[in-house]
């Protein structure tokens, strides 16, 4: 009772989105006319408070660990969550019902309601601390994307992108969950903390079923992220499901995922008597974890180069995002997390960014195809201007948010000494390739001639505000550079007890 | 491990009766089959079309929304057996599960999922 | 063998063939039947090991509900009973590759790893089960409630008709 009144203070975030769900459900379901508009304030409100909640915990530091070792609270978690909760905060603003053309004449209840559960399942994930809760969380997760995914109910595509994505995600977890016995049946608890406890002394006899455990656990992790070669449905996925539900998935859930793949990593293997992030040696982790990192980011970059439905050439694009992201995990050091934070947080802006383009392109065009695009910068100005920012900030170039998360995660890289330099210049040499794409986008849009018939795009003002607001968020971080630094710097900070 | 002989003798029970009465009716029955009794019905209405009919997706709905609230009662089931021992605390925990899935079954009044 | 270890191998059969024959019959409603057979025998082996709250729990909602909804899915779809599912000639050698690759390695971890026991009769569960959903495991108890309704806003959801907005 007492360890449970203590935990609430510190699970602030998580109640206050399960308290705005359960509203957004009822007025939902009883409201008239007015529910429609009353759920998005709704919604956007509870998103709000569960932000300045993670802030406030954020910002005092918090660490310890909640609801009998459930679940930690420490900096990195804070981080995590203010991530989360901004991402979805973002889509509900800034994606609107009426900017995406996809979601007309459908009800908003149900979507609020499940952005909210997949903000409340994804906190929970990035901040599990026992495998129990880590599995309940990120089934959470999948299952929450999976009926989003079908949220366009009369839609073929989205409805076979939802079938995909479950029986994919079914098997994957499914490994995982054998894998999560494996490790409980060794280790005799559930317990994160615990499990490095016993595994720090080393497991008797045989290692193969560690190996397994470890192999099948990694697989839960890679379709979350959509690592190569867990990632086949995310083109279709990204493709079938609505733009403003492709955004939220490219971004949301794939951070919970580096989440608790960081702790999982760092808080349970880690060998707490050479220090804090060294692996137990059962494994050669960075070997594992560059050969996924590598095989991602180039399979990712050389399959967008021939997409030509904006959908899947940014889930390409997020496919390799996500082979950039995990170098800083490869990196297994406080540099390496720090580049991985930085990462996502310039991520989050820049691909949402681009989705919010390709949303409104389709909202006056109908269309998703890049064939559609040529003219668009002399029909609207100031959109084509955003999304070539976007696309260098993809891409990585100065001064942008992109080009610095990219420099952290070679930077991590290139710490580890020059046995990774191959590594560094493997991801640079991927960067170029991905300048192919996301330059044919540019190309395409401001130089290729087409489409002189139509008239300029009248994007509302709401729109227009949005853009300028994720176009400086693209531009502007570089101005206070030594205050993120400093921000992320002091999220590092892992708590690894019980 | 707790003794399960008396489902084992029960299960044996259900099965032995089923086997006799088919046994029972093989050997002592005196078959003696005509047109009328191997037609389909011997009362009531003549059989229409196929017995393999679709099915309207209703009772899809009606089936998922039984297992939820089966999941819901297998969660019930162990803290009957200790709430008793926990007083009001279990009380409010419990009381916060079910207000949750209380709140899903008020959505599914209120959009209609169970009218027919 | 003692009694367990016969009770043991009838579950296991029962439950292997079964499996088998959900994979390989031709017809939905072959598969689907045989999956009862399979989810009893899971919760026979469920009983043997001692988990006897998991074991109740596999009937009343795999058997009770699960198969039940996987049939009105079969016979929901039209002229499903027309469709002849060809299972047993694609891809029959590398499957039986992996599959047999896979088995021998998972067996073979679960028979030399050097598992830890606590050695004592496994003992009845439900009340346990219950102490520690209301204590240790609190928060993934009400995270189920709330995994629950977000199932219950997607089953409805997916299923109505096109909803006015």
């Amino acid at each position: 009772m007492e360890e449970v009144l203590r935990s609430l203070g510190l699970f602030k975030p998580e109640i206050a989105l399960t308290a705005g769900l359960l509203l957004v459900v009822i007025v939902d379901s009883i409201g008239g006319a007015w529910r429609n508009g009353a759920v998005r304030i709704l919604s956007i409100a509870t998103l709000a408070v569960a932000l300045g909640y993670a802030v406030e915990l954020q910002v005092a530091g918090a660490q310890g660990a909640i609801f009998s070792g459930m679940l930690t609270v420490d900096p990195l978690g804070s981080f995590f969550k203010i991530i989360l909760v901004l991402a979805s905060l973002l889509i509900i603003t800034a994606f609107t019902f009426r900017a995406a053309r996809e979601l007309h004449g459908l009800g908003q209840g149900e979507f609020h309601a499940l952005i909210l559960a997949l903000t409340l399942s994804n906190l929970l994930l990035a901040g599990a601390n026992d495998i129990v809760m880590l599995y309940l969380a990120l089934e959470m997760v999948s299952i929450t994307s999976y009926v989003m995914v079908a949220y366009l109910k009369g839609d073929r595509m989205s409805n076979e992108a939802s079938l995909k994505y479950l029986l994919f995600g079914a098997v994957s977890t499914g490994g995982m969950l054998y894998g999560l016995s494996l490790l409980y049946g060794l280790t005799g608890t559930t317990s994160l903390p615990g499990i490095r406890e016993v595994l720090a002394t080393g497991v008797p006899g045989p290692q193969l079923a560690l190996y397994l455990a470890t192999l099948l656990i990694v697989v839960g992790f890679g379709f979350k992220i959509a690592a190569v070669p867990f990632h086949f449905w995310c083109p279709d996925v990204y493709q079938g499901a609505a733009t403003p539900v492709t955004a939220l998935l490219s971004v949301a859930p794939k951070a919970a995922g580096f989440g608790i793949a960081v702790r999982f990593f760092f808080g349970t293997f880690a060998v707490p008597v050479t220090g804090t992030w060294d692996l137990s040696g059962v494994i050669d982790w960075q070997l594992l974890l560059v050969v996924i990192s590598v095989a991602t980011m180039t399979l990712g970059n050389v399959a967008a180069l021939t997409q030509n439905n904006m959908k899947r050439l940014l889930a390409y694009s997020s496919i390799a995002h996500a082979g950039y992201i995990l170098m800083g995990i490869v990196a297994l050091s406080d540099v390496g997390a720090r580049s991985l934070l930085i990462y996502l947080f310039a991520y989050l802006f820049m691909n949402l960014g681009a989705f919010l383009v390709v949303t409104l392109v389709h909202l006056h065009d109908g269309t998703f195809d890049l064939r559609d695009y040529p003219g668009l910068y002399r029909r609207a100005p100031l959109l084509t201007l955003a999304m070539g920012l976007f696309m260098l900030s993809l891409i990585g170039i100065p001064p942008l948010v992109g080009f610095l998360g990219k420099l952290y995660v070679f930077g991590a890289v290139v710490n580890m000494g020059s046995g990774y330099y191959w590594y560094a210049a493997v991801g640079a040499v991927n960067a170029a390739i991905a300048g192919f794409y996301y330059l044919r986008v540019l190309k395409v849009m401001f130089i290729d001639a087409g489409n002189e018939d139509k008239p300029p795009l009248k994007l509302a003002f709401v729109d227009r505000a949005w853009l300028l607001f994720f176009a400086a968020a693209n531009l502007l971080p570089v101005l206070f550079w030594s205050r993120i630094d400093e921000w992320a710097r002091g999220a590092v900070v892992l708590y690894t007890g019980r | 491990m707790p003794s399960y002989l008396p489902i084992v003798i029960l299960g044996a029970i259900a099965l032995g009766f089923g086997v006799f009465v088919l046994a029972a009716s093989h050997i002592i029955g005196r078959p003696r089959p005509d047109a009328r009794k191997l037609s389909t019905y011997e009362c009531g209405m003549p059989p229409v079309g196929t017995a393999r009919e679709r099915f309207p997706i209703k009772f899809y709905l009606v089936c998922m929304l039984f297992i939820l609230f089966d999941v819901e009662t297998a969660f019930f089931y162990p803290w009957a057996l200790v709430m008793d021992t926990l007083g009001i605390y279990g009380l409010m925990a419990m009381g916060t599960f079910f207000l949750v899935l209380a709140v899903g079954f008020v959505y599914e009044w209120k959009v209609g999922a169970m009218d027919w | 063998m003692t009694a367990a270890d016969y009770v043991f191998w009838v579950f296991a059969t029962a439950t292997v063939v079964s499996g088998a024959v959900v994979v390989f019959a031709r017809s939905l409603i072959y598969s689907a039947f045989a999956l009862l057979f399979t989810f009893f025998g899971v919760a026979g082996l469920y009983v043997l090991l001692g988990a006897d709250f998991l074991a109740a729990t596999q009937l009343l909602i795999y058997v009770g509900g699960i198969l039940v909804l996987l049939l009105f899915g079969v016979m929901l779809t039209h002229r499903i009973y027309d469709l002849k599912l060809r299972t047993e000639k694609t891809q029959l050698g590398p499957g039986l590759i992996v599959a047999a690759g896979i088995f021998i390695i998972f067996a073979n971890a679960a028979l030399i790893t050097e598992w830890p026991t606590v050695g004592r009769e496994p003992a009845p569960t439900t009340k346990e089960i219950g102490r520690l959903f209301l204590g240790e495991y609190l928060l993934a108890f009400e995270a189920a409630s709330v995994l629950l309704l977000v199932a219950l806003i997607g089953a409805a959801m997916i299923v109505r008709r096109k909803k006015d907005a």
